[in-house]
């Protein structure tokens, strides 16, 4: 129940309490007040009438006569005329009835006033006795009057005690409102604060809703900070900082899903070939640190084109989603052109890095002369990672990818020679990367998602006409383009 | 003597000497004598404490009136020569610095002196208490003559009426005439209206003393005067 109406049930019942006092109260002194009029005026009709008659000849008619000009002309209810022996000698007697006091009222507030008794002398001789009684009607209907005004006062003194009982109430609970919509706001992660009202209590709760507002914002923002640091951790490759492969797969099916906009583009995967071999050879902080720079190469290139997307797929492999862009080989000689800063920067780093890195762009006789102290035994297979050429030609040589994809790529970017055999590389990706012998283009197997099989297949047909897939081998980077459209 | 309703000079008593009244109850009426005893007490008590030990021994006196055993006669003669011989006619301007006082019958006593209502109510007071029925008892107001038979000048006075009988002739017990008189050997005085105690105390004692508006009559505050100090008039 509201506070207002429990006011309004007080209210009413205080009311009530001291409507019933005032009216037994009133009630009674009133009737108190009432009778004593009554006696006092029928003891002096009483006098008066027994003096005029004490004068009066006392013949029958003359008596009878005053004793009803004094009844039919004043409000009484009987006038009687006792000889001194008791028995009446005129009686008159007035039933009027009449007024506006309910009849059971006589019944609940009997007023008896006594009546008037005064003696009629005949000279020395008694002739009688006067009683007057006066009417009491006037009296209970003045009563009734006054118990009406009673009634009215207090109801009309009750509504408004009611009123403004409600205005006073309502601003004192004015807080109670602000601390609700302080709640609320609290609900919807707005962290409001009140002013602190009079009320004492009411400051109480506003001052600690105050504090938990405050201490709510503090712990939701570390929460959602912890959140989202977790949220980076599982999408985010932890060394590159680039998008791990499942949440670039995410986003490739996303953009390849989105029907309304433009959706095509190129997608370029780069690997780092022989990462087992480098990580043996250099050792992992340097190729961590050859990872980082292209990783960084990549995002580079992500952030300075909107909508493009970067991520590492795996341990040595690279992605870029360039959203929009259809012509391949742009995009590929894009990610050429930084490179070889890009991993300068890596390799001129001052530890222990190794320059395989940087001879992969630069020339052989160069970077076989700078990554000197990489070199391993020649006996192992690609060992000299001072040598690109050395590094790949094993690769190049694997049975298991010699001539198979190398007639559907063709080379789209590389300044230097074209790719005439796919590198381990591209089999390694073939998870990912595979081709369409029939429609000359490359195919994204994604074993859990059939659009990706619907791209595919728009995929190669928007690569007929021009060369779809591009793959350059910068050294030690292999790099796949294609490009993909949604259907 | 210009008094229109108002009986102020009436004639002086013979004064007498010691005066008893007190409170005793009618003895009539009482239960008890402890209970008439207790009351009269109470008056005696009240005499000393307002009046002093003068009064006091004049209640004693007074007392001794309220013998029931006596007749009713006796008891009117004794009543009558009591308040006639002790009590010296006064006006009310002399004895009570007012135009007109209604004294109670201990004022009275107290003061040795009072006019004709004085002394009428005092006897009537007296009388009551002694035990005669109220309704034989009428105080009347009366128009006197004095100065002789054939004098014209008359003044207001107040006599104490007793009926023996509702339709008798009254004794008059008067100040003017120290003897009690049939009203028809009284050609002095014509009556003019009567009055009593009855129907005042219809709804009982305890109320009538409480009633502001008793006041306002002097008959009535007389009465109530009285009963405060110990009369039992609600008969």
């Amino acid at each position: 129940m509201s506070l207002i109406k429990q006011l309004w049930i007080a209210t009413l019942c205080v009311t009530l309490l001291a409507l019933g006092g005032s009216l037994v109260v009133g009630t009674l002194s009133a009737r108190d007040y009432l009778v004593e009029a009554l006696t006092v005026k029928n003891l002096d009709d009483a006098r008066g009438l027994a003096l005029v008659l004490t004068h009066l000849p006392k013949d029958p008619v003359s008596v009878e006569l005053q004793l009803a000009a004094r009844m039919d002309t004043g409000h009484y209810r009987s006038i009687r005329l006792l000889d001194p022996e008791g028995t009446a000698l005129a009686e008159l007697h007035s039933d009027a009835a009449g007024g506006g006091a309910p009849e059971w009222l006589p019944a609940l507030v009997p007023m008896q006033a006594p009546a008037g008794l005064a003696q009629v002398q005949d000279g020395w001789h008694q002739f009688g006795t006067v009683s007057v009684q006066s009417h009491d009607r006037y009296a209970y209907e003045s009563l009734w009057d006054s118990m009406l005004d009673l009634l009215l006062w207090f109801v009309v003194g009750g509504v408004a005690c009611g009123l403004l009982g409600t205005l006073l109430l309502r601003r004192i609970l004015r807080p109670l409102g602000e601390v609700v919509a302080q709640a609320e706001a609290i609900g919807e992660r707005r962290f409001v604060l009140t002013s602190e009202p009079g009320t004492q209590e009411f400051a109480t709760v506003v001052a600690a809703m105050n504090r938990m507002s405050g201490r709510v914002r503090q712990m939701l923002g570390e929460e959602a900070a912890r959140l989202e640091a977790l949220r980076h951790q599982t999408q985010h490759d932890e060394l590159t900082g680039l998008m791990n492969r499942a949440q670039f797969l995410r986003r490739l099916e996303t953009t390849l899903a989105d029907t309304d906009s433009h959706a095509g583009g190129t997608l370029v995967i780069g690997r780092l070939g022989e990462l087992a071999d480098l990580n043996r050879r250099c050792g992992r902080p340097a190729v961590d640190g050859l990872l980082r720079a292209l990783g960084k190469h990549f995002a580079a290139l992500a952030q300075a084109h909107p909508g493009w997307e970067a991520g590492r797929l795996n341990g040595a492999d690279f992605a870029l989603l360039a959203v929009g862009e259809d012509d391949a080989a742009a995009v590929v000689r894009q990610v050429r052109e930084g490179l070889d800063a890009a991993l300068a920067s890596a390799a001129s780093r001052p530890s222990r890095t190794c320059r395989t890195t940087a001879a992969a762009s630069s020339s052989p006789t160069a970077s076989r002369a700078k990554s000197a102290p990489f070199r391993r035994p020649a006996s192992h297979p690609g060992c000299a990672c001072a040598s690109a050429a050395k590094c790949f030609p094993s690769a190049r040589s694997s049975p298991s990818t010699a001539g198979r994809p190398q007639r559907r790529f063709k080379s789209a970017s590389s300044p230097r020679r074209p790719i005439t055999s796919v590198p381990p590389a591209c089999e390694s990706v073939s998870a990912s990367v595979v081709s369409s012998r029939r429609r000359n283009c490359a195919r994204f197997i994604n074993p859990v998602s059939s659009s990706c099989c619907v791209w595919c297949r728009k995929a190669s047909r928007r690569a007929a006409s021009s060369p779809s897939i591009c793959r350059t081998r910068p050294d030690i980077l292999f790099i796949a383009a294609t490009t993909v459209a949604n259907s | 003597m210009p008094v229109p309703l108002r009986p102020s000079p009436c004639k002086p008593a013979r004064p007498f000497a010691q005066f008893v009244a007190a409170g005793a109850l009618a003895l009539a009426l009482a239960g008890t004598l402890s209970g008439v005893l207790a009351e009269a007490g109470r008056l005696e008590q009240v005499a000393l404490e307002r009046h002093g030990p003068t009064t006091a021994a004049a209640v004693r006196d007074w007392r001794s009136l309220l013998d029931s055993a006596a007749s009713e006669t006796d008891r009117l003669t004794r009543v009558n020569d009591f308040f006639n011989r002790r009590i010296r006619f006064d006006d009310d301007s002399a004895v009570w610095k007012q135009a007109d006082y209604w004294a109670t019958p201990l004022e009275t006593l107290a003061a040795g002196a009072g006019d004709c209502e004085d002394f009428a109510i005092a006897k009537y007071a007296t009388l009551l208490e002694a035990g005669v029925p109220g309704e034989r008892l009428r105080l009347i107001y009366v128009r006197a003559r004095i100065g002789g038979p054939h004098s014209t000048i008359s003044q207001a006075h107040m006599v104490v009426g007793y009926y023996p009988e509702p339709s008798a002739e009254p004794l008059i017990l008067d100040n003017l005439i120290g003897e009690i008189r049939p009203a028809s050997r009284r050609a002095d005085l014509f009556p003019i209206f009567s009055f009593t105690s009855a129907g005042l105390w219809v709804s009982g004692a305890e109320r009538s003393s409480a009633d502001p508006a008793a006041r306002l009559s002097r008959w009535r505050s007389v009465l109530e005067r009285m009963r405060e100090e110990g009369f039992a008039l609600h008969r």
